[in-house]
């Protein structure tokens, strides 16, 4: 289920800066799904990382998403979608 | 040392219990639930792995075990959570002030009505039969003591929930006693809420609670503040658990209760509560024959490893000392559950309580039974 986020702007904070601009976000509604998720795509090795996307972002405040090598992106909405796991917008390209 | 006051607080704890809340202590210093930097993802890497180590034990969804500092908090959560007009409620005569205080607040605060169901030794159709003829068309809401606190007498909340099901009645279990004793699933149960302790029979450091939402369970949350997540939003977030967790949660102690639960699953939930209860009915059995010890409730039928009873001549306060004196700790007084005691009708003062925990032994049983036995020929 997407949440309807717009303007997508990458903000990773991974604490890895190799990472940062190779990566993509996928963004959840809260900390616990993000970690949900972070637990469903290691379980199928997808390597991933819960990671704060800014407020301007969410336009709600603080929130949260799971950072994926963005060769992986697709591959990783398949599975928290076939898991039932509640996402919203992908932020930064595929 | 001989600790028998299980039923208060779990004691000692698994090693791995106390190693998990130092490890968190010292690794995790971040703020669960809030940044991204690496302890903050400690931290709530810990306050996940218990909400999926809880999920799986009590067959639960994972975003729908909110974490509580205690069973208290998490009561209050579900039955101020649940009701917010005027309506009427049921509650059993085998409450804690943890459930019969939150309860009165409603009828103070909205006007609720409340009735007192007899739990009747536990007896399913007489219990039944007691809420039917108690129902009323406003009512909204029952709560109900899962295993008792004083004597371990359980009630039968799965036919309890199934009956409520039918007539749109909200359940809120207190399963404070029964939590790490009993099988407990979620989803079989029906209930809307499940509250516990983790600090009793999931051998957890005290400090910590869970509330175990149903599904489909809305909750209007009671404490408002920081969620770490929809900060710009005036109320607290929609989404559950963060809309019940305003605040900082401690990942220690989330640590620790983890690790207390999968001690249970590693031990074998049935072998800890046949040990406990084999001690308890071994302690009955010799108090039973010393005539001027009474004993109350069923204790060579409970399965909540708690022996309630007096001595003659002494109040439960002085028992109490004595066997402290000893070295024996146990129990004396109404133990918050006042409606309780008047149900097994123990006196104004209360009753003396030796609760076993798995870490008790035989030669405990004996050593209270031996104490208790010379309390009856006035040897102090």
């Amino acid at each position: 289920m997407k949440s309807g986020w717009v303007n997508p702007v990458l903000s990773c904070h991974s604490g890895k800066s190799e990472d940062v601009m190779s990566n993509c976000i996928i963004a959840m509604r809260s900390a616990t799904t993000a970690k949900k998720a972070e637990r469903a795509l290691a379980a199928v090795r997808i390597p991933c990382q819960t990671v704060s996307i800014d407020p301007t972002v969410t336009k709600r405040g603080c929130g949260y998403g799971v950072s994926v090598g963005c060769s992986f992106i697709s591959d990783a909405v398949r599975v928290l979608d076939r898991k039932n796991i509640t996402h919203g917008e992908v932020i930064g390209d595929a | 040392m001989i600790y028998l006051d299980n039923a208060a607080t779990s004691y000692p704890k698994p090693r791995t219990v106390y190693n998990a809340v130092s490890k968190a202590m010292r690794k995790c210093g971040g703020n669960p639930g809030r940044g991204s930097h690496r302890l903050a993802r400690m931290a709530s890497d810990a306050i996940y792995d218990l909400r999926e180590t809880a999920s799986r034990f009590f067959s639960c969804e994972v975003e729908r075990v909110v974490f509580c500092s205690n069973a208290t908090h998490a009561l209050n959560l579900a039955i101020r959570g649940l009701v917010s007009e005027p309506c009427h409620i049921l509650m059993s005569d085998m409450e804690h002030n943890s459930t019969r205080r939150p309860v009165l607040s409603l009828c103070r605060d909205f006007g609720c009505r409340c009735d007192v169901f007899r739990s009747l030794g536990g007896d399913r159709s007489a219990v039944l039969g007691e809420i039917s003829r108690l129902i009323r068309e406003d009512t909204k809401l029952l709560v109900v003591n899962h295993a008792s606190n004083i004597c371990g007498v359980t009630l039968p909340v799965r036919a309890i929930c199934r009956f409520c099901k039918k007539r749109g009645i909200k359940v809120v279990v207190d399963a404070s006693q029964s939590a790490g004793h009993l099988e407990l699933e979620v989803r079989n149960l029906g209930a809307d809420a499940v509250c516990m302790p983790g600090h009793k029979g999931l051998y957890g450091p005290a400090g910590t609670g869970l509330l175990l939402l149903g599904e489909g369970v809305e909750l209007s949350p009671l404490i408002y503040g920081g969620s770490g997540m929809d900060s710009l939003a005036e109320g607290m977030p929609e989404i559950l658990p963060e809309r019940l967790e305003a605040g900082t949660l401690s990942a220690p102690l989330a640590a620790g209760l983890a690790e207390g639960i999968r001690w249970i699953e590693k031990t074998g939930l049935h072998v800890i509560r046949d040990h406990e209860c084999r001690l308890a009915h071994l302690l009955a059995e010799y108090l039973s024959d010393m005539n001027s010890v009474k004993l109350y409730g069923a204790p060579f039928e409970n399965t909540g490893g708690t022996v309630l009873f007096n001595v003659d001549g002494y109040t439960p306060a002085q028992v109490g000392e004595i066997l402290d004196d000893s070295g024996i700790c146990v129990r004396s007084g109404l133990h918050c559950a006042p409606l309780a005691h008047r149900t097994l009708c123990t006196g104004e003062n209360g009753a003396v309580r030796a609760s076993f925990g798995y870490f008790n032994t035989v030669v405990d049983v004996r050593r209270l039974a031996d104490e208790v036995y010379a309390l009856t020929k006035g040897r102090y």
